[in-house]
């Protein structure tokens, strides 16, 4: 007996049941082996999952140390092929590039190059210590339930700022809005009409009251600042 | 990129790192004198008759091979997703799945996922919905991303986000994956209509 996600799911009438049915406990119609009579709640059947993270520092200087290494195993099989001969044919032309810096010098003294290469290497080192245990970075604000019972919904900086210069547009004295924002801030920038007389101190007040609502559930709650384009001085 | 292959780039990074740090900090006291009993000149003469053995084609050959060999493995460990298609279900409420005798269930975990994200589809709220799932930090975590528009109501979207997770708890089985829900904002209006 053998029964797929696609049978359950595909078109039929059980799809619907997947995402409309409003008590874990109720059974769906999915199948008599779904475990919809289980006694757990659905954040205990299907917990939250952690936010999305960037990734890792470690792991992009990882890749191109990766390409890095690709490149010298190619130079280096050039060189060892180099001048080889079949069937008449020099295989790699060219010049030596690895052998003649092995000549370049028989010997090394204390001195500016040992001091300035020596800080250079353990300048390096550092930072290579520094991006292996930079932790990843949470990459999205979270919209979480002010009951503290559902799943948090993640949102882009940028959706939060599409989110808080759709809500400035409300005040029909905002012609245009724009945002920028990262985890921490939203800049809003408002354009008003120049030909009418504006209190750019109340419109910013009342901008803000209305953004900072629209956005209080967000996790962590970005700052916001208005500014004002257009108005006359 | 596994957990394990992460954990193996920051190990080969720290170590890296402090060899160059002692060895840069070795050299730095050493060119400037601050080291008792250091020979006064390094000599390299040694080096410039490498080139010259017959041996030095060869390692320079299956030196550049392994390197290549080896920088190609280790980007494809980290280009590597691992997919999860199948998860077992049990053939009674309760019951173990591995004690089915003569078969066994299995639920298309990405199939359940797309039709999650159709569910959501079908609410005015949400434009365009979808659904697949990933693993992240050794977790199966399926992964909804709703598209809603900027003036949407998140306490309604909120809604939806909640019954869409109390049917998805309802088809799966406990622990078998995590629920992550994104929303991306589409803005409809940039301007108001009186703009000149």
């Amino acid at each position: 007996m053998s029964a797929t996600g696609t049978d359950l799911t595909s078109g039929t009438p059980e799809v619907a049941d997947v995402g409309t049915s409003h008590d874990a406990s109720t059974p769906t119609g999915t199948s008599a082996a779904s475990p919809s009579s289980s006694p757990l709640s659905p954040a205990e059947t299907l917990p939250a999952a952690a936010a999305p993270v960037l990734l890792a520092p470690a792991a992009a200087v990882s890749v191109l140390l990766c390409l890095g290494l690709v490149a010298l195993g190619v130079l280096a099989l050039r060189e060892a092929l180099l001048g080889r001969e079949v069937a008449g044919t020099v295989l790699v032309p060219g010049e030596a590039w690895f052998s003649p810096l092995l000549g370049s010098a028989t010997s090394v003294v204390p001195g500016t190059v040992a001091v300035a290469s020596g800080a250079a290497a353990a300048l390096l080192g550092l930072l290579l210590l520094v991006l292996a245990l930079r932790p990843r970075r949470v990459r999205t604000l979270r919209l979480v339930d002010p009951t503290g019972s559902g799943v948090p919904i993640d949102l882009d900086p940028t959706a939060v700022g599409d989110l808080a210069a759709d809500t400035a547009l409300a005040d029909g004295e905002v012609g245009a809005s724009r945002a920028h924002a990262d985890r921490r801030r939203v800049g809003l920038h408002l354009t008003v009409d120049p030909r009418d007389s504006h209190d750019v101190a109340a419109l910013t007040t009342a901008t803000l009251a209305r953004v900072d609502l629209r956005l209080a559930d967000i996790r962590p709650t970005p700052r916001v600042r208005v500014t004002v384009h257009g108005a006359r001085a | 990129m596994s957990r394990g292959v992460l954990a193996l780039d920051r190990f080969v990074l720290a170590v890296l790192g402090l060899v160059l740090l002692a060895a840069g900090g070795a050299l730095v006291l050493w060119g400037l004198g601050r080291w008792p009993g250091a020979p006064d000149e390094l000599d390299l003469a040694a080096l410039t008759t490498v080139p010259d053995a017959a041996a030095w084609p060869w390692a320079l050959g299956v030196g550049g091979l392994v390197a290549i060999l080896l920088g190609l493995r280790a980007l494809v460990a980290h280009a590597y997703r691992r997919r999860v298609r199948q998860v077992p279900l049990p053939l009674a409420p309760g019951g173990a799945p591995e004690a089915a005798p003569g078969g066994r269930l299995v639920l298309d975990l990405p199939a359940a996922a797309r039709a999650a994200a159709q569910a959501m589809e079908r609410e005015a709220e949400v434009e365009q919905a979808r659904g697949h799932v990933v693993v992240d930090r050794g977790r199966t975590v399926v992964e909804l991303v709703a598209r809603v528009d900027a003036g949407a109501d998140l306490a309604r979207v909120r809604t939806i986000v909640d019954r869409t997770h109390a049917g998805l708890a309802a088809v799966l089985p406990p622990g078998t994956a995590q629920l992550r829900v994104r929303l991306d904002v589409r803005r409809a209006r940039a301007e108001n209509a009186r703009v000149a």
